[in-house]
């Protein structure tokens, strides 16, 4: 196995260095409280370990930290992964029996959406609990700023063992400097998006090449060495799969399982589709069928690997005292209207699995909640089920009152955003989604606005803006968009 | 090789490329809303391959044709390029108003429009290929390797070799480098 310092990481910067340069925020910081955050590998060349970096202002009560019976938690986080490509959402032959059991012993949210369906953005969401115009990581391109607080900052001062295990991939010149994470794998090949098959990973701030391992398997053999450690507290895992991002390779033991397999793509959808209407500008030319029985193989594979993690927490006893989330960061269209890709904010692009497992808060397991859940509610929700108040910068709100009451009420609507991507021809958008419409505008207008009832026509092919008998129902929806641009502090980002 | 009009030896070369590729464009497009499942699909496909043999692979017939017409070098690479460049003309219109001047511009440089020139510009130096050396097995006096044509069919290898190395990743990561570099 070959060990080299990563060239992004700050390896030149010796702990003084360091300090200096990131003095300002720094000193405030340290004026403004104490915390435990960690910084990986920003010592001397060839010092590999593991630095602290200085304290953020980070509340948590003194209850919570003292408090012994605290859950651990393990969030498992998906790439592309769509929200009806689950077995227990009726896919027609996707089986997945192991994500299905998240639902069936805990609660899926069946309206669960992202606030920008794209990987960066969404991912940076749900560290941050924040709408991507605010954390800043407004697309692929623009940089995560270390100056955002992540709720795993707050989980570790509650007195956690924390693990980023995973797809990191936003950018930036060096890796993240996460305060609250002690044991950082991550990689940062093709851009962060990594590879499906030897992807070399970066643990604690040394690249390590990792020939012959499938990044899934890989990925979780890390997870159960962590989740296995003797530990005298608990633990917080960030579990982030490169899986099912576009590549769509499935381990060999799953290749083919799907073939001869009627697809059941919708009707208007065809072999060609990766091909036309600008869509070989997201992928690959390869035609879309192969592309999606690739993408269901791959499922198969975060599965079984899943199935894996609950295996070990049920041998060690630990299985009932964890909180376990599952999502995706975004969904993917295959086919939809001759759609593929994700970013649009149609419902097979910005719809995501969300489920939550955790018999110790969640009342009538195996519940569906219909109510509308999102990528930045995760924060919130986690910190609440520590007991930790959720912090007034997070712009999401905690799902617990969901978890414990089939009737309590989450939200009428959401503001969906999305930035331009060069070169992506998609514009960027602002749209507004209830329970029952969805209206759409782009920037500048260059595509005219749209509106749909999402009751009536879920597939969304019916634009019904121009409709007589909705313009008040539109100048209702103009007006809640502009209320919650408003309320979010939303900013148009032109560079992305 | 009697000289034809321009209308033969260029227009109708170009016209029924770019003519097929505006049909197939629009039959694809189209199909979804065919009702018969068995005549969509023939629809579906046979636009699908027109679609691609126009705008990838176009000046294997143009060029072809207009050479054997008479035309030109310079005419016959103008008839070529007439399908491509409506082509990345038609996909630009998409970005028009989302991005930059300067970003509309290094666009040129993606590798699906800079590629779509490259291989056509492979065609029309395998084309030059093809026609020159059936012109000199009928008994023409004619040289089989001629600059422009070479020029044409190196400059296409290159692009296309290039874009297509790695399975198209390596030039990807490196254009987006430089666009990060120029516009971040």
């Amino acid at each position: 196995m070959e060990n080299k310092k990563h060239p992004l990481e700050n390896n030149n910067l010796s702990r003084r260095e360091f300090l200096k340069k990131t003095g300002g925020a720094a000193v405030m910081a340290g004026i403004a409280g104490m915390g435990l955050g960690v910084l990986p590998c920003c010592g001397p060349e060839g010092d590999n370990r593991v630095h602290h970096i200085l304290p953020r202002d980070v509340y948590v009560p003194e209850t919570v930290k003292r408090r012994a019976d605290k859950p651990n938690i393990i969030f498992i986080l998906t790439d592309d992964h769509r929200w009806d490509h689950l077995g227990c959402m009726g896919h027609p032959f996707l089986q997945t029996p192991n994500l299905d059991r998240i639902a069936n012993e805990g609660v899926i949210f069946e309206n669960s959406f992202v606030t920008t369906s794209l990987c960066s953005p969404s991912r940076a969401s749900f560290l941050t609990g924040q709408y991507a115009h605010r954390h800043g990581v407004v697309t692929n391109h623009t940089p995560w700023n270390n100056s955002n607080t992540t709720f795993m900052e707050y989980i570790k001062a509650a007195g956690y063992d924390t693990a980023f295990i995973g797809k990191w991939h936003m950018p930036g010149r060096d890796l993240p400097q996460l305060r609250g994470i002690d044991h950082f794998i991550t990689f940062t090949k093709e851009g962060g998006q990594g590879v499906y098959y030897d992807c070399p990973l970066i643990i604690d701030g040394v690249e390590t090449s990792r020939p012959g391992k499938y990044i899934t398997d890989d990925l979780t053999d890390f997870a159960l060495e962590y989740i296995k450690r003797p530990r005298a507290n608990p633990f917080c895992l960030y579990l982030s799969h490169k899986a099912v991002h576009f590549g769509f390779r499935p381990p060999k033991h799953l290749r083919g399982i799907y073939k001869g397999v009627d697809l059941q793509l919708p009707r208007e959808s065809n072999i060609f589709n990766t091909y036309t209407n600008n869509h070989m500008f997201v992928g690959a030319p390869i035609s879309m069928n192969m592309l999606y029985r690739n993408y269901c193989e791959t499922i198969v594979s975060v599965d079984e690997q899943t199935g894996r993690l609950f295996s070990t927490m049920e041998v060690m006893g630990a299985l009932d005292n964890t909180i376990i989330v599952y999502a995706g960061d975004n969904g993917h269209s295959w086919g939809e209207q001759g759609r593929y890709d994700k970013r649009h904010p149609y419902e097979e692009s910005i719809r995501i699995p969300f489920m939550v497992r955790y018999p110790g808060e969640i009342r009538q397991p195996g519940r569906r909640v219909s109510q509308m859940a999102l990528n930045i509610d995760l924060a919130p929700t986690l910190l609440d089920m520590i007991g930790i108040p959720v912090p007034e910068e997070m712009q999401g709100i905690s799902l617990v009152p969901a978890l414990k009451n089939p009737e309590a009420e989450i939200r009428s609507n959401f503001l969906y955003e999305h930035f331009p991507v060069f070169p992506i021809p998609i514009p960027g958008m602002t749209a507004v989604r209830t329970d029952q419409y969805k209206y759409i505008t782009y920037h500048n207008d260059v595509r005219p606005a749209e509106l749909y009832n999402l009751r009536k026509d879920p597939g969304e092919k019916n634009n019904i803006i121009r409709k007589p008998e909705f313009q008040a129902l539109l100048s209702e929806l103009r007006a809640e968009l502009e209320k919650l641009k408003h309320e979010t502090g939303y900013r148009y980002y032109t560079k992305g | 090789m009697k000289k034809q009009t321009i209308t033969r030896r260029l227009i109708f070369p170009a016209a029924v490329t770019l003519g097929l590729m505006i049909i197939s464009i629009n039959a694809y497009d189209l199909s979804g809303a065919i009702q018969n499942v068995l005549l969509q699909e023939i629809v579906v496909y046979t636009s699908a391959i027109l679609m691609f043999a126009t705008i990838w692979l176009g000046p294997l017939f143009v060029n072809t044709l207009a050479f054997f017409r008479g035309a030109s070098f310079s005419e016959r690479m103008l008839a070529s390029l007439i399908t491509p460049v409506v082509w990345i003309a038609k996909t630009y219109a998409h970005f028009i108003g989302i991005y930059s001047f300067g970003e509309l511009v290094f666009l040129i440089l993606h590798p699906l429009i800079l590629g779509n020139i490259g291989v056509n510009l492979l065609c029309v130096g395998i084309s030059e290929l093809i026609c020159r050396h059936r012109l000199r097995a009928k008994g023409g006096a004619i040289r089989l390797f001629e600059a422009p044509g070479i020029a044409a069919l190196i400059a296409g290898l290159i692009i296309t070799f290039a874009g297509l190395w790695n399975g198209g990743h390596t030039y990807y990561y490196y254009y987006m480098d430089v666009y990060s570099w120029l516009f971040m």
